[in-house]
């Protein structure tokens, strides 16, 4: 089975307060600015080669709008949409929006605003496209790289992880296990990193975070710095997931979603025919936290 | 400066009109259940019996209209805008850290520093 998802390409984020909030993702967390659209601003890592990866909009609460994942071909999008049908999906086509193609939108049973797409504009990063220096200096906040996954909530996760692997063909890197064997959580991927989505126990529709890569030990400690100077508010970390073993800090952006730091640099990468690791429920604590080895009570109950 | 009276513990404390009522609590020596600090979560809750507070920017799903109206607001939103008394709850986790409280209730040397 080939890899039809190139990566988790977009997700859109509401904010209580635009202009506030559009300062502190361009100051603190340090993503570039491809464009304000009315209540709209969209953004990208520094190294993101297509035009944008996550948007904020302005809104009465918080939350997630819709997260959406590129396939890797334009072909791959005809092959989704057939499996939608085959089972029986509803869907739309949205013959295109702001830089991007035709897109798929349909909603999971997790209650989540889904999009397939493969065409947005190919901007490049913001290096040279002929012999790049590494990194670009003059950089802002904690500058991520890029973005990396999101977790999400659902009522009944079976159902929603059911839907992710059978018609969207994600596979399971990581699971969380209750003792009646019943899966509590799930970690699932696509391109060959531990995960492009997570799900865990909670209302529907819930967005508990989406996470922007921070690539050493350096860079994790200098994103909390940066967060500690801007007075921002660090909900964990840093600390380690025993959980795809990736580096963390959770933090709230100003309207009170939940952001992350993942530091991919110390998981381990998937082949094709990897096996699911199991948690069991009563490892939970280090299976989220690695050192200090408890769940927090915010883990699982706080989240937009 | 106005004064919050919280129930049911009759603790009191001073609240500057700059600062959120969540601000004012941590900085009387107390600890208070919150999360997100961006009004969006619901963990610091609480209720105005008498005075009056400025909501500050808060989902409208966490705290619906009929609830701003019954006196609920998100302690790390809002302000006081007169002297106010405060119900807390078993939820809101409030609890007096009495080294803390012993430190802040001293006076406050950087406004005599500040002159």
């Amino acid at each position: 089975m080939p890899y039809r998802i190139s990566r988790l390409g977009l997700v859109e984020v509401r904010s209580l307060d635009l202009d506030r909030d559009l300062d502190y993702y361009l100051n603190v967390l340090g993503l570039q600015l491809t464009a304000r659209e009315g209540k709209t601003a969209y953004m990208k890592g520094w190294d993101e080669r297509h035009a944008y990866s996550f948007a904020l909009t302005e809104s009465d609460r918080a939350g997630m709008v819709r997260m959406a994942f590129r396939t890797v071909d334009p072909e791959d999008l005809d092959y989704y949409e057939k499996r939608l049908k085959d089972f029986g999906v509803k869907y739309d086509v949205i013959p295109g929006d702001y830089r991007r193609g035709r897109t798929l939108r349909f909603a999971a049973p997790s209650g989540h605003t889904v999009e397939l797409y493969n065409e947005m504009d190919y901007t490049g990063n913001i290096l040279p496209g002929v012999n790049p220096p590494p990194w670009p200096e003059g950089l802002r906040g904690i500058a991520p790289p890029r973005l990396d996954h999101t977790l999400v909530t659902a009522p009944e996760p079976q159902k929603a992880i059911d839907f992710f692997q059978t018609v969207l063909e994600f596979r399971v890197s990581e699971m969380l296990v209750a003792p009646d064997g019943s899966t509590i959580a799930a970690w699932l991927w696509q391109r060959p990193a531990p995960h492009d989505l997570a799900i865990v126990p909670g209302k529907p529709g819930g967005f508990h975070h989406a996470a922007f890569v921070v690539d050493s030990a350096d860079a994790l400690f200098r994103a909390a710095d940066v967060l500690a100077m801007h007075k921002a508010r660090i909900d964990y970390g840093p600390g380690r997931h025993g959980i795809t073993r990736g580096t963390t800090i959770y933090f709230f952006d100003p309207s009170g979603n939940r952001l992350e730091t993942f530091g991919g640099y110390t998981a381990y990468q998937m082949d094709p025919d990897c096996r699911a690791i199991r948690w069991t429920q009563d490892q939970m604590g280090p299976a989220v936290f690695y050192y200090s080895q408890e769940l927090n009570e915010t883990f699982l109950s706080v989240y937009t | 400066m106005y004064t919050i009276t919280l129930r049911p513990s009759g603790d009191v404390l001073s609240c500057r009109p700059d600062e959120t009522v969540l601000s004012a609590i941590l900085r009387s020596g107390a600890s208070v259940a919150f999360s997100c600090r961006g009004g969006s979560c619901g963990t610091c809750k609480m209720r105005v019996i008498f005075g009056q507070v400025e909501h500050g920017r808060c989902s409208a799903v966490v705290l619906p209209e009929e609830e701003r109206e019954s006196g609920w607001f998100l302690s790390c939103q809002a302000r006081v805008l007169s002297d106010a008394t405060v119900e807390l709850t078993a939820a809101n986790k409030y609890r007096v850290l009495t080294w803390l409280r012993q430190l802040s209730s001293r006076p406050q040397m950087d406004s005599d520093l500040s002159g």
